[in-house]
């Protein structure tokens, strides 16, 4: 490449050569007035480019292991969708859900506690904030059965199909997070999605029990499931694997055998093809720095 | 070259002058062609900038000569005149009249003997509305001789422009006119100067006619400027203060002229012209008559005769002037006594026991009408002994005559409601049956049956609306029972109905404002259900939406931060979340329902409101009308004076022994425009269209608050021709009692006659 050949102002063409004019090294800064043309790009201009530098290689098991977090989520809401189905075709007593539910909140809340927590709430706050809720759901059980008859139903199922879209892909899957809540968003859609789900149902008790049920699910199980994730990430494997049996028994009763294939061939390659791939497209990673590259602040980890 | 520029010059040095007062400037016209009216300061100010350039040409001639000239008494023949009329300076005349066939000396004689001027009649009326030292003699009309007075006008033929010439003036000028001060400026060569001609016709002051530099307010003053509680008043307030601020600093650079008041003294000099003229003459003819004869016997016999009948007059005069006393207290007592009463009334309807509570004049346009009428008749007295004192002063005409427009404006107007409503009250009663039918199928078919089928259409999914069975049978079956109950009451109030259409169709004889106001009233009798279901509605829907937005932002894990007028993220409990997020499910559920309620009974409020509304402005413009104004304005536009305007007549470059020539110009009284007696209408239609055609307003009837009907800024109109504070008992007693003092003093005059014979 020619460099050294440019026009001037007045339109002269002529011929710079390096070897007979000797100037100074034309140097990278744009408030120095240089012997140097404005649009002169020096061949060591990008000397410093740099490529790739923040790019890690995945193992294949760790991420496998990690997509686990996510797959729990989703049984999680999968068996809540089994639990509806159940109750909606009158198949199985909804008080049977409600309890077992409140049995597993139950060990869940005791193993929890007695196991270190680091929260402050007493257990008495708990308790009251428990019957405050129970009653809530009562009083509000019979209106909540009326309140989407006139609604198609097809309109609900489109609806709760959204939020629990949008509840997957808010909620919050950090490991080893301090915070005792999860976010505030995708608890809410799972809830409201829960209410519109549960006006469908015929009986008071049905709405009820299926509250009580989705509120144990969604509300506090997250809890349970991250404060477990952070204690030991084996036990997080067993739970989700509990769960996968609970899910595919679930499903089995739902939809029979082709739901329960089509469900576990998704849950498999989402474990284990998923994270194959995206190994294999590494390879395209193309990532260009330089020092023209805006600095990133370093703050003090308080 | 020089030529062709000095009629611009001359102009632009006319438009200088005017413009040196900042406003006011209402129109000008320069041959045929009429430049904007300009009201505003900020086009003034731009209008001045352009100007500046024209002038700044002609500013070799910084001074010219102004002559103004009575074209209606220019006399016939073409004899020998002289010219009467102001001097304000040693180059600005005001000619008031013109005497054909007099001598010069006799007029200076005249004008000298002001004594006998002032008592002839109504001379002593001017006293104080001009300055006597500058009224003097000016000069001649073809005279043929010379003299030593300033003006020299020539006119060869009757069809013809007079031409005008500037004499030098001499110390006689001042000897002869009586008062020589020797202030230095009659040495000046003022015959240098150009001649700025300004024809015009004198005002007839008998006619009420004259000329005004503003244009008049038919408002009173302290009204028609802006109320300081309004927006747009303190807008307009901070803007003048600006403007001031902005003249004070003199922005362009226009020498400051000493004669800031001097447009308005020749305004003056000329509406007083006609008068002093007429006066002048009359003094001019007495001058002429001889000292009287000794008394021949004739004259002997009629004075005795006279003596003899001057006293059986005497007595009779005596006896009338009593009755008249006699009417006048009595009138005067009966108008104190009705003054009591309607002060009385006014308490009882003003009395106000609580600010949030309104008062009765502001629930009931029946009473509102009524408060007006009696505030109008609690003012007349006031404003017609005001009119009586002024009109023998002919210097305060100008001042009154907007008191005299208002006075009969609102007489007229009463009259005329008076009229409308007879007919309209005789064709009530005549048509009772029919209108009796009319109201009584409202009652039943569209206020009790429409009602109730709008509300049972309402609880089975109206138009496909999906709604929640359960709230709406609620609210239905609540709105059925309010609408059902008021039924009742109207079933019971159904026989009087008659007698009430009746009692309409009379109140039509105390003017048509009445029927049309208790109409208005009647209307919002008869549909309070509705408004309670809209009240009621509209609460649940307002209280709905903030509970829905409150929670909306609990949704999103957000919450608003009142100190800040922001919304934070905030971490909420576990058990506020859930019970939050039931209840915003639930609630957006049941949102269409409570919506369709409310916005059911919203429309049929603004229906109602809008058939008010309609009523209450025809109320409005029976009030209001400016119908004497306009009267006046069809019959003589003088009258109405709406500022004044230029002409340019024609421009002669002939003049005596200079180069330099003459403008000619007339000055003509403009009328006031249509639009500025209407001004009141717009500003309120404006204000209408603000407060109620806005995006606002239908936010806010969409979410369910309260609109706020501003009954007082509406009425606002109403009120504008009366004072704001209405007088009190004592201060009508007072000039009552004033006004009488006239009468008493004759009659005790009278009396004394008659004793001391």
């Amino acid at each position: 490449m020619d460099y050294t050949r440019f026009a001037t102002k007045s339109g002269q063409n002529y011929i710079m050569n390096p070897a007979v004019v000797s100037r100074r090294p034309w140097r990278k800064l744009l408030w120095v007035h240089q012997p140097y043309p404005d649009n002169y790009v020096d061949a060591s201009f990008l000397s410093q480019l740099k490529r790739n530098l923040h790019v890690q290689q995945y193992s294949f098991w760790a991420l496998s292991s990690d997509s686990t977090v996510i797959i729990s989520h989703v049984y999680s809401v999968a068996i809540f969708v089994c639990v509806f189905v159940a109750i909606y075709k009158d198949k199985y007593n909804p008080a049977w859900f409600a309890s077992i539910g409140s049995f597993c909140t139950l060990v869940g809340y005791f193993a929890w506690d007695g196991l270190g927590k680091e929260n402050t709430t007493s257990r008495t706050t708990t308790a009251k904030s428990a019957v405050l809720i129970v009653s809530t759901l009562l009083g509000l059980s019979p209106v909540l059965k009326s309140l989407t008859q006139s609604t198609s139903s097809d309109s609900i199922w489109a609806i709760s199909f959204w939020l629990f879209l949008l509840n997957i892909f808010f909620h919050d899957y950090s490991i080893g997070s301090k915070k005792t809540f999860p976010p505030t968003l995708s608890t809410n859609l799972a809830i409201a999605a829960a209410t519109v789900l549960a006006s469908r149902l015929s009986t008071t008790l049905s709405v009820f029990s299926f509250l009580l049920f989705s509120i144990e699910l969604f509300g506090l199980f997250p809890i349970f499931s991250r404060w477990l994730r952070s204690y030991s990430f084996v036990a997080h494997l067993i739970l989700t694997s509990i769960l996968a049996v609970v899910t595919e028994v679930g499903m089995f009763y739902i939809g029979g055998w082709w739901a329960l294939g089509v469900w576990s061939v998704a849950i498999l390659s989402a474990v284990f093809v998923a994270p194959g791939w995206l190994i294999a497209l590494q390879k395209y990673k193309n990532e260009i720095q330089g020092p023209w590259d805006p600095a990133k602040p370093v703050l003090r980890n308080r | 070259m020089k030529m062709n520029r000095s009629p611009i010059i001359y102009l632009s040095v006319i438009l200088h002058f005017f413009l040196e007062k900042n406003i006011g400037l209402h129109s000008y016209k320069i041959g045929k062609r009429r430049s904007n009216v300009i009201y505003s300061y900020d086009e003034i100010f731009k209008y001045r900038k352009r100007v500046q350039a024209t002038i700044n040409q002609g500013a070799g001639h910084s001074s010219v000569t102004r002559v103004f000239w009575p074209t209606d008494c220019e006399p016939q023949s073409l004899d020998p005149s002289v010219l009467v009329g102001f001097r304000n300076s040693k180059s600005d005349y005001v000619v008031i009249a013109i005497f054909p066939g007099i001598d010069i000396s006799r007029m200076i004689e005249t004008l000298d003997r002001r004594e006998t001027l002032e008592h002839l009649g109504g001379f002593a009326s001017l006293h104080g509305a001009y300055d006597p030292s500058k009224l003097c003699v000016l000069g001649t009309l073809n005279f043929k001789t010379k003299h030593g007075l300033p003006l020299v006008v020539e006119k060869s033929s009757k069809a013809e422009t007079p031409r005008f010439h500037m004499q030098e003036t001499s110390t006689a000028f001042y000897k002869l006119n009586g008062h020589a001060t020797l202030d230095g400026d009659y040495g000046l060569k003022s015959g240098s100067m150009p001649f700025l001609v300004i024809f015009y016709e004198r005002p007839l002051p008998r006619r009420l006619q004259y000329f005004s530099f503003m244009p008049i307010t038919l408002e009173l003053a302290d009204r028609s400027k802006y109320n300081t509680d309004d927006e747009d008043g303190t807008k307009l307030k901070r803007r003048r203060v600006l403007v001031d601020q902005t003249r004070r600093h003199t922005v362009f650079g226009f020498p400051q002229m000493d004669r800031d008041d001097s447009i308005n003294n020749w305004i003056n000099e000329i509406n007083l012209s006609h008068e002093l003229g007429s006066l002048l003459e009359k003094a001019v003819s007495l001058t002429n008559v001889l000292p009287a004869e000794p008394y021949s016997l004739k004259d002997r016999i009629i004075s005795g005769a006279k003596l003899i009948f001057s006293r059986t007059g005497n007595l009779l005069s005596f006896l009338w002037s009593l009755l008249v006393m006699a009417v006048m207290w009595i009138l005067i007592g009966s108008l104190m006594l009705y003054r009591v009463v309607s002060e009385a009334v006014l308490m009882i309807i003003e009395w106000q026991p609580r600010s949030s509570i309104p008062a009765l004049k502001g629930v009931s346009a029946t009473i509102q009408q009524l408060d007006l009428r009696l505030l109008q008749a609690c003012y007349w007295p006031i404003q017609y002994i005001t009119l009586r004192n002024q009109k023998s002063n002919l210097f305060l005409k100008t001042t009154f005559h907007p008191e005299y427009i208002r006075f009969y404006n609102s007489l007229w107007l009463v009259a005329n409601d008076i009229i409308i409503g007879a007919a309209f009250g005789s064709y009530i009663i005549e048509n009772r049956d029919y209108i009796v039918a009319f109201v009584d199928y409202c009652i039943n078919e569209i206020l009790t049956t429409g009602l109730r089928q709008t509300i049972e259409w309402l609880m089975d999914w109206p138009g496909g609306l999906k709604l929640n069975n359960e709230l709406a049978a609620f609210f239905g079956e609540l709105f059925l029972w309010v609408i059902e109950f008021w039924g009742g009451y109207l079933r019971i109030f159904r026989p009087y109905l008659p007698d009430l259409v009746y009692l309409i169709g009379l109140s039509g004889f105390i003017g048509a404002t009445f029927p049309i106001a208790l109409i208005a009233d009647l209307i919002s009798f008869l549909t309070i259900q509705i408004y309670c279901c809209y009240l009621a509605s509209a609460r649940i829907c307002n209280w709905q939406l903030t509970v829905l937005v409150s929670l909306f932002h609990l949704f999103r894990g957000k919450r608003r931060n009142v100190l800040r007028n922001r919304i934070d993220s905030c971490d909420y409990d576990l058990d506020q979340l859930l019970i939050g997020t039931l209840l915003f499910t639930l609630l957006t559920f049941l949102l269409p329902t409570v919506l369709v309620f409310y916005l059911t009974f919203a429309c049929a409020r603004l229906g109602i409101i809008i058939v008010n509304a309609m009523l209450e402005s025809s109320l409005a413009l029976l009030n209001h009308f400016p119908l004497f104004a306009i009267m006046l304005r069809l019959k003589d536009s003088k009258r109405l004076p709406g500022g004044i305007e230029f002409d340019l007549v024609e421009r002669s470059t002939r003049g005596d022994d200079s180069n330099i020539g003459a403008v000619y110009v007339q000055l003509k009284p403009m009328a006031l425009p249509v639009t500025a007696m209407f001004q009141q209408y717009f500003l309120l239609s404006k204000r209408i269209q603000r407060h109620y055609l806005s995006l606002r307003v239908i936010g806010l009837l969409l979410t369910g608050q309260f609109v706020p009907i501003q009954r007082s800024r509406l009425y606002s109109l109403q009120y504008s021709m009366l004072p704001e504070n209405r007088y009190g008992i004592w201060e009508l007693w007072f000039r009552l009692h004033e006004f009488s003092a006239t009468v008493r003093e004759e009659v005790k005059k009278k009396f004394s006659l008659i004793v001391s014979r």
